[in-house]
This record gives C-alpha cells, sequence and structure tokens, in this order.
C-alpha cells in the first residue's frame, strides 16, 4: 500500500513539474516582443559603453585573420570600448552559443561571418528579438533581418577562376582539357558557392571537362592523396581548382612528387587556380607556380562592418548591402598590382 | 553428418563470424579487378604503401594500446603537434637528425602526459586521451599561427620522400619500424606483459608486476611512434598546415581492429594488423580511384567501422560460448 502511494505521489510530482515548465515556455504576446526589445535596446543605450561582437566562423588562415586584425583596428579607431572576437572552429552550434554569449553581454551590434548561412538563422532570430542589428560579414546569412551584408561574390570568384582557364586553353578541342577540382571544407558556405562557381565557368567552356571532384575536408594529406591519385586515372590533367590558397601547397607537393610540376611557360605545365589571394600564393604567381588567384578585400570587410555599425549607431542610413572588390592576379598583372598597394596579402 | 565431414577435414570453422572479414576481402579484391584493374599496377601499389606509411606507423602503437585494453585518440593531435614541432625544429637548424630527435623526444612527452593521467591518476583512457588531444591541437595551431602554413622547404622532404630501390624512404621508415615492434611485441617479455595487461591487469599486478610502469612504457612508445609519423607526415609536404593529420585515429584504430585485435584487450597480433592497414590505405586509394561522391565518402568509412566493430564484437560472444560450452556442467 505505501509502495503504492508513493508511486501515486511520484507520478503526481512529475506531472506537476512538466505542467510548469510547458507553462514558463509559453509563447510571449507580440506585446510582450516589442516592450522586451525596447527594455533591451534602451539598456544597451543607457550604459555608456560602445560594445561590438564578432562571431567567426573561423579564425586560421592568414586571410580571416586579415579580416579580424582590421576589424579590432578600425572598431578601436572608432570608439568601441568593448570588442568580443570569438570563433566557432566551423562549427554551428559553436557560433550559435558564441552569439547568444554576445547578445548577453549587451552588444550594441553583432557582426557574423557564418559558419552556415541557414544554420545561424536562429541565433540572428534572438538578436533580432532582442533588437540588436546583425550585420553578415564574408558570407550572406538567410534569414532574420540583416542590417548590411559585406561580401564578395564567392560564385563569381569561382567563376572568374574557370573563366581564366578557358581563356588560356581558348584553342583547345572540346572536352580536351581535364580539370580537377579539389573541394574543401563541404560545411563552408563559402568554398561550395565557389565549387559552384566554378562548375558553372567550366560548362560554360565547351573544352573544359571536371573529370574529377574529390572533397577533402579542407585537409593537406587528403588533398595530396587526391592529387596524386586523380593524376593515375587521369594522367593528362590540365587545370586543379582549390577553393582558397592555402589548398594548393599539398597540390604542388604532390605534382612534384608525380614529375607533374612544371612552371609557367613549359608546355607541361598544369594550370593551378585558387581565391584569396593569400601572400605565398601571390608570390609564387611572379615565379610561374600558379596561374590565378583572386584576391578578395579581407581588410575591407571587418573594416567595413565596424564602419557600417557606427553609422548604425549614430542614426545614419546604412546600405542594405556592400560589396567589396575581388582582384583577379595573374602572372602577367602581380607585379603592376603590388606596385599600386592594392593587395592585402602584399601591403604589410 | 556429410558437411560435417567436409568441415572437420579441412579444418573449417563453425562459425559464421570467422568467414565474414574473408568474405568482405574478397568482394573487396573482385571490386578491384572488375572495376578499378589500375589499382594493381605496381606504381600505384608503391604509391598505396607511401600513402599508408603514417598510418602504419602510428598503427603500430595504437596495436599495443589497444592490445593492453585501452584506447588512444589523441594520436591524430601528437601526428599534428609532432609535424609541427618538427617543421619549426628544421626551420631553425636544417639539421635532419635534430628534427627526428626533437619529433621522437616531443612524442615522449606526449605519450607520457597520456601515461600517467591512464596508469597513476586512473582516468578512463578514453577521456586522458580526448583531453591531451585538445590541449595538443591548441598547441600546435599556435605553433603554426597566423600563417597557417609551416614551410620547411624542399630540404625537408628527403626524408620520406627519397627512392630506396624504387621504394619510398617513408615507406621504409614504416617498414623497420614494424619488423621492430613485432619482434617487441612476439618475442620479448615486455611484449607478453602489453597482452597480459590486456587480459588480466589484476592478476598482473597480484603476480608483482608493476602495471602502471606498462601502461606508461606503452603511451609513451605510442608518442614516439606518433613524433616519426609526424615527421613522415609533414616531411612528405614540405612543412606543416593547420589541423594537418587531425582524425588520422578513425583509420589507425580500424587498421588495428580489421587485423584482428580485439578492443577489449588481450586478443590479437600485430602481423594481422599489417594486413588491416594495406586494407584501410588500399581502400582510402580506391575510393579516389572510383571517383565516389564527397557525401558518400564518409558514409563509406562509417560503415566500415561499424562492420569492423561489429565483427570484434561478434567475435567475443562466440568465444565466450565455445567457453561456456568448455566448462562441463556439474
Amino acid at each position: 500500500m505505501k509502495k503504492e502511494l508513493k508511486k501515486v505521489i511520484g507520478l503526481l510530482l512529475v506531472i506537476i513539474l512538466t505542467l510548469s515548465v510547458v507553462g514558463c515556455t509559453s509563447t510571449i504576446s507580440s506585446d510582450g516582443d516589442s516592450t522586451r526589445q525596447s527594455e533591451s535596446v534602451e539598456r544597451r543605450k543607457n550604459d555608456g559603453v560602445k560594445r561590438i561582437g564578432f562571431a567567426m566562423a573561423e579564425i586560421t588562415g592568414q586571410a580571416v585573420q586579415q579580416e579580424a586584425s582590421s576589424f579590432e583596428e578600425t572598431a578601436k579607431e572608432l570608439g568601441f570600448t568593448d570588442r568580443i572576437i570569438l570563433s566557432a572552429e566551423n562549427s554551428v552550434e559553436t557560433q550559435i552559443s558564441q552569439i547568444k554569449d554576445m547578445i548577453t553581454a549587451d552588444c550594441d551590434v553583432i557582426c557574423i561571418y557564418s559558419a552556415d548561412a541557414d544554420g545561424v538563422v536562429p541565433a540572428v532570430l534572438e538578436c533580432n528579438a532582442e533588437g540588436i542589428p546583425v550585420i553578415a560579414v564574408d558570407r550572406g546569412i538567410n534569414g532574420g533581418e540583416i542590417l548590411t551584408t559585406i561580401a564578395s561574390n564567392n560564385i563569381s570568384d569561382g567563376r572568374d577562376a574557370a573563366n581564366y582557364f578557358g581563356m588560356k586553353t581558348s584553342t583547345e578541342a572540346e572536352d580536351s582539357v581535364k580539370v580537377l577540382h579539389i573541394i574543401g571544407n563541404l560545411s563552408s558556405t563559402a568554398q561550395k558557392e565557389r565549387a559552384e562557381g566554378f562548375r558553372i565557368g567550366c560548362e560554360q567552356w565547351g573544352q573544359l571537362t571536371i573529370v574529377d571532384e574529390v572533397a577533402t575536408d579542407a585537409n593537406a594529406d587528403k588533398i595530396y592523396n587526391a592529387v596524386v591519385d586523380a593524376f593515375k586515372v587521369n594522367p593528362d590533367i590540365k587545370a586543379i581548382f582549390v577553393p582558397y590558397d592555402q589548398l594548393l601547397s599539398p597540390v604542388v607537393s604532390a605534382l612534384k612528387e608525380i614529375g607533374k610540376f612544371y612552371q609557367q611557360g613549359d608546355p607541361n605545365h598544369v594550370m593551378l587556380g585558387s581565391v584569396d589571394g593569400a601572400t605565398d600564393q601571390l608570390e609564387w604567381l611572379s615565379q610561374g607556380i600558379n596561374d590565378i588567384s583572386i584576391s578578395l578585400d579581407f581588410s575591407g570587410f571587418g573594416g567595413e562592418a565596424v564602419k557600417a555599425a557606427d553609422s548604425f549607431i549614430k542614426g545614419e542610413n546604412v546600405q542594405e548591402s556592400i560589396s567589396t572588390k575581388s582582384i583577379i592576379c595573374t602572372a602577367d598583372n602581380i607585379n603592376y598590382l603590388a606596385k599600386k598597394g592594392v593587395l592585402w596579402g602584399l601591403t604589410k | 553428418m556429410y558437411h560435417e565431414r567436409w568441415r572437420m577435414k579441412f579444418k573449417l570453422s563453425k562459425s559464421y563470424v570467422d568467414y565474414i572479414k574473408p568474405s568482405l576481402l574478397f568482394v573487396f579484391i573482385i571490386i578491384i579487378m572488375v572495376r578499378v584493374p589500375i589499382f594493381l599496377k605496381p606504381s600505384n601499389i608503391i604509391s598505396v604503401l607511401a600513402q599508408g606509411a603514417t598510418i602504419g606507423i602510428v598503427s603500430i602503437g595504437m596495436t599495443m594500446v589497444i592490445l593492453s585494453g585501452e584506447i588512444d585518440i589523441s594520436v591524430g593531435a601528437q601526428l599534428y603537434c609532432t609535424g609541427a614541432i618538427a617543421s619549426e625544429v628544421f626551420l631553425a637548424t636544417k639539421s635532419i637528425l635534430i628534427t627526428t630527435l626533437a619529433a621522437i623526444v616531443a612524442g615522449a612527452i606526449f605519450g607520457l602526459l597520456n601515461g600517467i593521467g591512464v596508469a597513476k591518476l586512473k582516468i578512463p583512457s578514453m577521456i586522458t586521451t580526448l583531453a591531451v588531444s585538445n590541449i595538443l591541437t591548441g598547441l600546435a595551431s599556435l605553433l603554426i599561427g597566423s600563417g597557417s602554413t609551416l614551410i620547411a622547404g624542399d630540404e625537408y622532404k628527403v626524408i620520406s620522400q627519397t627512392k630506396i630501390f624504387g621504394i619510398l624512404s617513408s615507406t621504409w621508415i614504416f617498414i623497420l619500424l614494424y619488423v621492430v615492434f613485432a619482434i617487441i611485441i612476439c618475442k620479448t617479455r615486455f611484449g607478453r606483459y602489453v597482452y597480459a595487461v590486456g587480459d588480466n591487469k589484476d592478476a598482473l599486478r597480484a603476480a608483482g608486476i608493476n602495471v602502471d610502469f606498462i601502461q606508461i612504457a606503452i603511451f609513451v612508445l605510442t608518442g614516439m611512434l606518433c613524433g616519426v609519423g609526424g615527421l613522415v607526415s609533414t616531411s612528405r609536404l614540405g612543412g606543416s598546415q593547420i589541423n594537418l593529420s587531425i582524425g588520422t585515429e578513425i583509420y589507425c584504430i580500424a587498421a588495428v581492429v580489421i587485423g584482428g585485435v580485439s578492443m577489449s584487450g588481450g586478443v590479437g597480433n600485430i602481423f594481422g594488423v599489417l594486413v588491416g592497414i594495406f586494407m584501410v590505405a588500399a581502400l582510402d586509394n580506391l575510393l579516389r580511384l572510383i571517383s565516389v561522391s564527397a557525401y558518400l565518402y564518409d558514409l563509406v568509412w562509417g560503415i566500415v567501422i561499424f562492420v569492423v566493430v561489429l565483427i570484434d564484437v561478434l567475435k567475443k560472444k562466440q568465444q565466450i560460448k565455445n567457453q561456456e560450452r568448455k566448462i562441463p556442467e556439474l
């Protein structure tokens, strides 16, 4: 009897607990939403601290480090006392948690270099609910209210690399120029867009044919092995594309191992294309190692994001989107561009 | 009755589990011969051996760890960190000898951390090695820095890219280490203790053997092998890169379990592991040669590892059943 009574009491307690949890998470009315939002905005206005957050998908790599440092410098110049920069190591879950932390820290503006354009939308919606403006940096975000998007066109960047290969082989026969397409991280929106752009570009040139597409998780070992094995099946590959510059190093090492590395000008030269415009790969252009590197304006990403945030806080108009320029760098124009000082990879 | 006579005549096993691996191997060979004849080309086999050298070197250490009943999931991070250290040292000294010593000593220290955590602090090996893995990943990334590519130069490639009798030096390094450790595991007292620790730690302790020392030694040796592996891996690429070799532990564990070493410890041999190493390297190579879709790559590997571990579990159950049958009824 006592055991039965204990069971009944236990069951009743569980039901009460469940109901109270459900009750606490009931949806707030829209009046409640706007009240909460305006309270949140007032609180941040009155605390006397100008605070900005930058949630980055990753912080490894020369390019994104450039983005982070220009963000930090510009934020300092424009009087942002608290600057929070966090890296999510390409994990969407981590990035969402970090953005929530920035909301808790009362950031006046949050800039997001998203790990995934769709994945971070819940975090953006939370920012919107708190009245915190969101700026998308380097990559777009597919949901929520975005104050402005500062990015280059990744699809266009990939297509430019394919166009270069196409122009250089324009006299070749249909489907005669074999291309190896190295895909980096499948979870990276930018890399996926560049891959898509590259495919679209290749389709427009009849002589270009992608003989193999290999996903490598941006891992140097896998890239190396992928290149070695791809040449076994297709020994006459004439061009290789990678989504960002850093991935070219293992490609060049692999070509050297299999005796397929020839510099520009040699009839057996394998064309190499990439995106970003990192220092090493720009220097390689003048050494005849690679053929094209699309230089993106990483300093621009970070700096423009902070300027847009500052304009918003001052009550000024902010453009819906800010495009940064991509510069096509080849062996023909690299010296000229370097002298002009327009390439972040060659500017100290 | 009739099939029983045939079974006894050809000494065939009763258990279906013993036929799974040879069957899979048979299917594997048929796929190769029909779909990818290029796989059997001598140049491709040599390439597979070179590609599998790093995994092979680390798998030797993983064999000892798993035989002793533990696990080490920090080997990928150890490869990454020792590779970064080796690249830095070579950049500074241009000496292969000093670089090799630095890599091995670094690996030994990382292995010691694991050993102390498992043997002395009694933290489960999964947790200890996971923690060490995170520490080493961060350390290596700090060493490589903002450039994210530590280039040690073409001279560095001599360590693993020199051809000796048509085979790359990385393969010869693996063969040499394999022979040495096969002798240690099979012919020395230490090797017998490795098995004994995996079989029954308490009995060994009761017999007065210093089990903690053996466990620490196993992890230190594994760390040293990771040091050599890191050196070979970065030498192949001419330097280190962010997140290089992270995730290698999965392939090493697969190689060891395919080779017949039981995850519960005490059972298996190093000779089977050689087959496992070749199978892992060959499968990796095969998936690339047949251009498996990027999205299927991880799926295929996941299935392989699942099947391999399943075979191990089924074998263990079979052994328990056989032991129960042997115990006479009272």
